[in-house]
Formats: structure tokens, C-alpha cells, sequence
């Protein structure tokens, strides 16, 4: 095996490495949210007021709204 | 993910404040494949933060998103207390994209806001008033704010020099100009139904048990040596 085949199959593994954390790690597994915190809820057309009740029944607080991309 | 950091930072920085988060987490990119993963999550990780994904862009939607280049994302609002959601999103104090370069202004309302309400709640907590009654302070007030802790130091000495009587008429003068110099910074909606009169009382005499030949005034409250008493309990 040569120099240029070593680089080829370094540069692959860690490629490899790099697409199965991003798969597992970014984009797959569960959807936990942090110890303490509300489980994640998935809103759609059906539960969407839940997002706009949990908003008003903090209405004593300041509160920030932020919608974010998760890659 | 970076404006996940961001936020996460800002919230760090405001530890205690009374401050709720909603976190929509929503597919934009191509790699936005699948709902945020438990390591996308614990990015922001404050106990405050309440976090939902929305696979259909609900949210975005509502905020006026019509085409692909409308999508509402990588955005902050802030949202003054008392703020109702009612048909669609209120509009908030401040809003911005992306969130990495509206963070300074996000923060700048927060701080702003905090200081309001920290005010208002005094004022309401003292005047018997529920702070989540419909009636809520504005912006801006932070002048008021300015006005009040000066006016935790004493008034000057030689005024009390003149006896207990006189001390206390000099604090009342005090009092009401300061009161007439809070109520300028203050909308006439919320007034009177927002005593900072009171408020600056409280605040006046909190942490002041001893009383020295120039510091009568705290004890004017306490000892009720005027026969003055407070119209509200400490």
C-alpha cells in the first residue's frame, strides 16, 4: 500500500467517523430533553394550541420565543 | 446551533431572572431530517427552557412564512410579561435574525424588561395587586428605577439634626418630588395603580435595623415613632 492509498483510506475512515456521528449523534437517536427541563413535545395542526398555552400561562414572565434549525 | 449557544449564554446571564423560554426546533436545511436529536437538545439545557419541534413549520407559518425564502428560523423574540397570545403571535419587544447578531439586542431588551417588571412587581406586590392583572408596566421605566435607588441614601444630615418631627417632614418633601420625578417616566395609563411611592418606602428600608442620630429616617417605619405607620406589611 502505498503513500497516496494510506491518505485515500485515512481521509475515508475519518469521513466514515465523521457521517456516523453526525447520523447518530446529530440526527438520530432520541429526542431527550436535558434533566429538569419539559419532555420534548412534537406539535402539529392538532396540538398546536398547546405551544400557545404553555406562551400565555407564563404571561407573568418576560419570555423568548426562538425558532431554530437542528443542523 | 451556534444561536442555540448564543441563547444558552444569554440565559446564563440573567441566573434567577423570571424568564421563560420556548425553544421550536423546525426543519429548514436538508439535513434537517429528522425532530432534534438529545444532543441537539441539551444545547440549551437552562431549566427555564421548554423546547418543541415543529415538523410542519406551524410556528413559521403563523409568523407570516408564504414561500421558502419567508421561513421565520435562526430568529429570538423577546416578549414583554403580560403579553397574551390571542389569535395569532403577539408582537414582540424585539425580535431579530440571526439569532448570533441579534443577541446584543436581545439582551438589551431583556435587561430593559427585567428592570421594568422588577419595578412593577414592588409596586403591585405592596399595593395588594396580582402583577398578572391585565394592567402591566411598559417599557423603558429604568429612569424610574434610577430615581429610587438613589434615594436609598439618607436625606442630609443637618435636617435631622433638628429633631425626629423635622426629619421626617424633610423626608416627606423628598418623597414627593421624588414620586412627582418617577411618575414623569411612567405612562398615565399605569398611574396610580402604580404606587412607586411605596415601592421606594421598601426599598428605603430594607437592610437598616440601627438607628444613628444622622439615620432617623428608617426608622420612621419601624418604630412608628410619628405615629406614621406603613399602609402594608414587610
Amino acid at each position: 500500500m502505498n503513500l497516496k492509498t494510506s491518505i485515500v483510506v485515512a481521509v475515508a475512515i475519518v469521513a466514515g467517523l465523521g457521517a456516523a456521528f453526525y447520523v447518530f449523534g446529530v440526527l438520530g437517536g432520541d429526542h431527550r430533553t436535558p434533566v429538569g427541563q419539559p419532555a420534548l413535545v412534537s406539535i402539529n395542526a392538532g396540538n398546536f394550541s398547546e405551544l400557545k398555552d404553555s406562551f400565555n400561562s407564563t404571561r407573568g414572565s418576560v419570555r423568548i420565543v426562538a425558532l431554530l434549525s437542528p443542523t | 446551533m451556534r444561536g442555540a449557544s448564543a441563547i444558552e449564554k444569554l440565559l446564563e446571564g440573567h441566573a434567577g431572572s423570571e424568564i421563560r423560554v420556548l425553544i421550536v426546533w423546525e426543519p429548514v436545511l436538508p439535513t434537517d431530517v429528522r425532530a432534534p436529536s438529545s444532543w441537539t437538545l441539551k444545547r440549551i439545557s437552562d431549566l427555564r427552557v421548554s423546547q418543541y419541534s415543529d415538523r410542519e413549520r406551524l410556528l413559521s407559518h403563523a409568523m407570516g412564512e408564504h414561500d421558502r425564502r419567508s421561513i421565520v428560523w435562526d430568529y429570538i423574540g423577546i416578549f414583554e410579561a403580560g403579553t397574551v397570545w390571542e389569535t395569532g403571535p403577539p408582537k414582540p419587544v424585539f425580535d431579530g435574525r440571526p439569532v448570533v447578531q441579534a443577541i446584543d439586542g436581545a439582551r438589551s431588551a431583556l435587561e430593559r424588561l427585567l428592570a421594568s417588571k422588577q419595578i412593577s412587581d414592588v409596586g403591585f406586590r405592596i399595593s395588594g395587586v396580582s402583577p398578572s392583572s391585565s394592567v402591566s408596566p411598559s417599557r423603558g421605566h429604568t429612569f424610574a428605577l434610577t430615581g429610587l435607588t438613589g434615594l436609598k441614601s439618607p436625606p442630609p444630615g443637618p435636617l435631622c439634626e433638628r429633631g425626629r418631627a423635622r426629619c421626617f417632614e424633610s423626608w416627606m418633601i423628598e418623597l414627593h418630588q421624588t414620586t412627582k420625578l418617577c411618575r414623569e417616566s411612567i405612562p398615565a395609563s399605569l398611574w396610580p395603580t402604580f404606587p412607586l411611592a411605596y415601592a421606594w418606602a421598601v426599598m428605603a428600608t430594607v437592610g437598616s435595623n440601627t438607628e444613628t442620630d444622622d439615620d432617623c429616617w428608617p426608622a420612621t417605619f419601624h418604630r412608628e415613632a410619628f405615629g406614621v405607620k406603613a399602609p402594608f406589611s414587610i
